[in-house]
């Protein structure tokens, strides 16, 4: 993002909430501009679902504000607030049909108005003709979709979602993704999107904020937070990771040479991060772990898996460290890689990160 | 069906078919014989073993007087008229009541709610007819009612309910509280909440949430706990007795005294069945309107 940000749509300082003796959301700051597709990702029990909760109204925040475009919302029952949400069940009426819940949000408008919004919305969710059909008639990608026209329906500046997708099966859900990333872009609404599939929140998402524990522990674009974790959490949640105990023995600016039981590694050291002396992770990407005959650490490969697109190796460092490398299946054969090769690990300094033990 | 689940069945059925259908199928013969006040035999008597031809003239000799006394007679009429008249204005006054109350026990904290159901249910712990005794001492003007209001000064003078239309309907509203609020709890404490909450986060006010969502959604408690009051109320006996006048008659009342009275058995089944017709009728409309919606319950 540049420094000519417009203002925020949704603001959220400092917002805590408490339940008992357990903090749900702890101290979580969040500015989002108009248009962003934002995505919380974080396990079951880390707070997200709470904090789209204390946007919407239906809980109230311990401590902390949340504004949209700059207005407090503290106090403010959910059916006063400019925002809408999509459930996770979806909570679609029962004894209303399609057309019905879809209206349900349209009080404003006179009868006729109201019918062609209808027709409008249920349109743009490839529901046409569906009005006057029975919730329980529908599969669940259509009720999933209309729980998102009935949410869209009051043209809310922002949009929550509730594990959106977490009802569907594999295909649709991929499917769904797609569609929802373009109707997003086509209404620029703020879309604030609860999921604990990272594979989601990465190909949705502008930004991802991962939460652990009731804390928004990093925020930023699927690559940055992939190549650059900030913590170990985040780095194993987003995809394979190799987590290599050592020992910081050296510092210089940005860089850091990590002591390991197969031998010194330099390292990308940016942020808070150990000093000299100190314990420390080293994490590596297993694509970005080299195999090679050169100087670096020497190891023997343990374990070959064809996954198709890729192989995956495991090595075992002279020490007894298991290192997972995975690189482009074919190109080789017969696999100069293969079982109880000896190896030279290549370490790419740019792909090895140092953070906190 | 399997076997098994048939065989289960029988015995609810065989329960159902000596202790219901048989006495009602005799009431039903008592009805249709000639009035008589004395203990039985009635006429004509059913002789088994009389062959087709006794059992037709048995059914030639069937006497309808009774029913045509009842139904000629204004005292009868007004009597069916005023308890379903009574009984149906006793039902809306607990749902009115019984809807709000079964709507904060199902939103009340779940911790709580079990204490709650306990609640309700603790006056069943206490004799029916001494509860609604205990009613002649709170309404009778000398009673506890009177003397509160008076020494408030809300009233100059003491009350004149006891014996009264207004004192059935006390007595009814507090007796039969639980058979409406239990349905209804049970039915309003398995609504989906995020139902509540995504219709409010559509805007509607807590008012347009209760009337479009949590009600039309609690409808067949509703129904089943209208269903569990009317239907005893229209026969009741002791709450007109004990807290009715002497100008109140119900159909439960003119029962007791044609079967202890008047010793009249033959009317007295007559209007046992008459009753039975009057509600059996409501309850099959109820039925019909009253479908559970699986939907509206997770």
């Amino acid at each position: 993002m540049d420094g000519t940000d417009p203002a925020p749509r949704l603001d959220l300082e400092g917002v805590t909430k408490r339940f008992g003796d357990g903090v749900a959301v702890a101290d979580v700051s969040l500015a989002l501009s108009p248009g962003e597709f934002f995505c919380l990702l974080g396990p079951s029990g880390c707070g997200k679902s709470t904090l789209l909760r204390l946007v919407a109204g239906f809980e109230t925040p311990s401590a902390g504000l949340i504004r949209v475009d700059g207005r407090d919302l503290a106090g403010l029952p959910p059916h006063r607030r400019p925002v809408n949400m999509m459930f996770q069940s979806y909570a679609l009426f029962p004894h209303r049909d399609v057309a019905g819940n879809v209206a349900y949000g349209l009080t404003n408008l006179n009868r006729a108005d109201r019918a062609g919004r209808v027709r409008d919305l249920l349109a743009r969710v490839r529901l046409d003709g569906f009005g006057t059909r029975r919730i329980d008639t529908l599969s669940g990608g259509q009720r999933q979709r209309v729980a998102l026209a009935r949410a869209l329906a009051r043209e809310p500046g922002v949009l929550l979602l509730d594990e959106p997708l977490g009802a569907l099966d594999r295909g649709l859900r991929e499917e769904t993704q797609g569609e929802l990333r373009a109707l997003q872009r086509r209404l620029g609404i703020t879309f604030v999107m609860v999921t604990h599939a990272p594979g989601e929140a990465m190909a949705l998402a502008d930004r991802i904020g991962v939460m652990d524990r009731g804390r928004l522990v990093q925020v930023g674009d699927a690559a940055a937070l992939y190549e650059r974790p900030a913590t170990r959490f985040v780095a194993g949640l987003l995809g394979d990771v190799n987590l290599i105990p050592g020992r910081v023995s050296g510092r210089d600016g940005d860089w850091a040479v990590v002591e390991t039981g197969f031998g010194p590694v330099r390292a990308r050291a940016s942020g808070p991060t150990p000093g000299e002396g100190e314990a420390a992770t080293l994490v590596i990407r297993p694509e970005r772990v080299g195999l090679g005959a050169g100087v670096g650490p020497a190891g023997t490969i343990t374990d070959v898996t064809f996954l198709g697109e890729r192989i995956r190796r495991q090595v075992r460092m002279a020490d007894g460290t298991l290192l997972r490398a995975s690189g482009p299946a074919g190109g080789h054969a017969p696999d100069p890689h293969g079982v109880g090769a000896a190896i030279r690990l290549d370490l790419d300094p740019e792909a090895c990160r140092l953070l906190p033990a | 069906m399997k076997r098994p689940a048939r065989l289960i069945a029988v015995v609810p059925a065989l329960w159902l078919a000596a202790f219901v259908l048989v006495p009602a199928l005799i009431v039903l013969k008592i009805s249709l014989s000639a009035a008589a006040t004395a203990q039985p035999p009635y006429l004509p008597v059913l002789d088994w073993s009389a062959g087709p031809v006794g059992w037709g003239s048995f059914l030639e000799a069937l006497d309808f007087t009774n029913f045509e006394t009842l139904l000629g007679d204004a005292l009868y009429r007004d009597a069916a008229l005023q308890s379903l008249w009574l009984a149906g204005l006793a039902t809306l006054i607990l749902a009115l009541l019984g809807t709000p109350l079964a709507h904060a026990m199902a939103r009340s904290p779940a911790r709580l709610q079990p204490l709650l159901v306990a609640l309700v249910i603790v006056p069943f712990w206490t004799s029916f007819l001494i509860r609604i005794y205990a009613w002649i001492a709170i309404l009778k003007p000398e009673g506890l009612l009177s003397a509160a209001l008076l020494r408030l000064g809300l009233i100059d003078r003491p009350l004149e309910i006891l014996g009264t239309q207004a004192a059935i309907l006390v007595g009814l509203t507090y007796a039969y509280l639980p058979f409406m609020v239990l349905p209804l709890y049970a039915v309003m404490v398995r609504l989906d909440p995020n139902l509540r909450e995504a219709a409010a986060d559509l805007g509607a006010s807590p008012i347009r949430v209760f009337w479009s969502v949590t009600l039309p959604l609690a409808r067949p408690g509703l129904a089943a706990g209208a269903l569990l009051c009317f239907v005893p109320m229209v026969g009741e006996f002791i709450i007109p007795d004990l807290l009715g006048g002497s100008d109140t008659l119900m159909l439960g009342r003119v029962l007791w005294s044609e079967f202890f009275s008047n010793r009249d058995w033959p009317l007295a089944s007559a209007v046992a069945i008459l009753m039975l017709a009057l509600v059996v009728v409501p309850l099959v409309l109820l039925r019909e309107s009253g479908t559970p919606d699986r939907n509206a319950v997770r």
